[in-house]
């Protein structure tokens, strides 16, 4: 029952109806008490409110939301080269590591340089003799989109045709030689 | 804050430093107070403040572009941090001496003295709820929105812990005199 009216007093005070609320804590010496309690409450609970941050707070915040950002762009490029070498490890190191690699592949690369030369030679004339088919593929290829393409056929079928009748007329003489050849066979008998 | 919360909100979104500034200098103290009463731990109280906002940053485009919603919001992350880090890592350095919170040279000391060590009597979700009711000064609805409770549980969970809190006080008195 007490609990009840401590409650509708409660609320009469959330609602600042005070007149009211302390009318209803008259009924009962506890519920002055309580009351007069709630009052002072509310006046000390808005001086444990907090409304100063340690120094440099402020800029400690400001300069983690924006150094973070730029530190995960720039960390994607360090991600990458850790990726591809060596987990774990630091920007600095990894690029040392890359470097002394390097190094070495050069020293051990060296004492190769004569089978290298000859080598180069090899790729060399395998390359000539490529370009040189690719000279002759490319003269075909003219000839198929040359513009006066007509003109050359021409001349070479009048050649062709020329060649043949050349043919034929030897052909008629060794025909006539064929028919005239008893005569030559009575003229010198075996 | 005397420009309009929608053209700073603009600016947190584009990440701009002005916008972010603003927001810090606005709610840092807050945020501060919030995890240093749910606390008591000065230096949990700073990590818990930069943490908050850097997962605000992070999650500015989940909020709407109102100013209460993004108090809700800033409250909630700050809350979920205070559980999580806090409630399961009762490790903490806990100052027992609070006269970095109640100055000894003020006049009301000895009532502000007892009405701390009072909420610090208290339930975890008591204290959490006379926390943002009575020091930050949320509306019922907001709390009920940032603890995901409904209203009416809130208004009465209030009352009660009012009423304990006022029996407490009187406890710890009676103990003093």
């Amino acid at each position: 029952m007490k609990k009840n009216l401590k409650i509708k007093i409660l609320e009469l005070i959330e609602e600042k109806k005070f007149k009211e609320a302390e009318k209803l804590a008259e009924k009962d010496g506890s519920l002055k008490e309580f009351y007069k309690e709630q009052l002072l409450l509310n006046e000390t609970f808005g001086a444990l409110r907090i409304r100063k941050v340690p120094e440099n707070l402020n800029k400690k915040i400001m300069e983690r939301l924006f150094s973070e950002e730029e530190a995960e762009k720039e960390s994607i490029l360090e991600s990458i080269i850790s990726f591809l070498t060596f987990p774990r490890l630091s920007l600095s190191t990894t690029l040392s590591i890359i470097l002394i690699l390097i190094g070495f592949l050069f020293y051990s690369v060296k004492p190769l340089s004569a089978n290298f030369s000859y080598y180069t030679y090899k790729a060399k004339s395998k390359l000539e003799f490529y370009l040189e088919k690719i000279d002759s593929a490319k003269d075909l290829f003219v000839f198929m989109f040359d513009t006066k393409k007509e003109e050359v056929i021409k001349d070479l079928i009048n050649k062709e045709n020329k060649k043949n009748k050349e043919d034929k007329k030897w052909e008629i003489k060794t025909e006539k030689n064929h028919q005239q050849q008893p005569y030559f066979s009575h003229s010198f008998p075996a | 804050m005397n420009m309009e919360f929608n053209k700073i909100y603009e600016g947190l979104e584009r990440n701009e430093k002005w916008a972010w500034e603003m927001i810090v200098e606005q709610y840092s103290s807050r945020i501060y107070s919030y995890t240093l009463n749910f606390s008591g731990s000065r230096q949990f109280a700073e990590e818990a403040t930069q943490e908050v906002f850097f997962r605000m940053f992070k999650s500015i485009n989940k909020v709407k572009g109102n100013k209460n919603d993004f108090e809700k919001y800033l409250y909630t992350i700050a809350r979920n941090y205070c559980i999580d880090n806090y409630r399961k890592n009762k490790n903490i350095n806990i100052i027992e001496d609070k006269d970095y919170l109640i100055p000894k040279w003020d006049p009301d000391f000895s009532t502000k003295d007892l009405v701390w060590k009072g909420i610090n009597r208290l339930d975890e979700d008591e204290k959490e709820l006379i926390i943002l009711r009575e020091i930050e000064g949320f509306s019922y609805d907001e709390i009920a929105e940032i603890l995901s409770i409904p209203i009416g549980t809130v208004k009465s969970r209030i009352s009660r812990v009012r009423i304990k809190l006022a029996e407490i006080i009187k406890s710890l008195q009676g103990r003093k005199q």
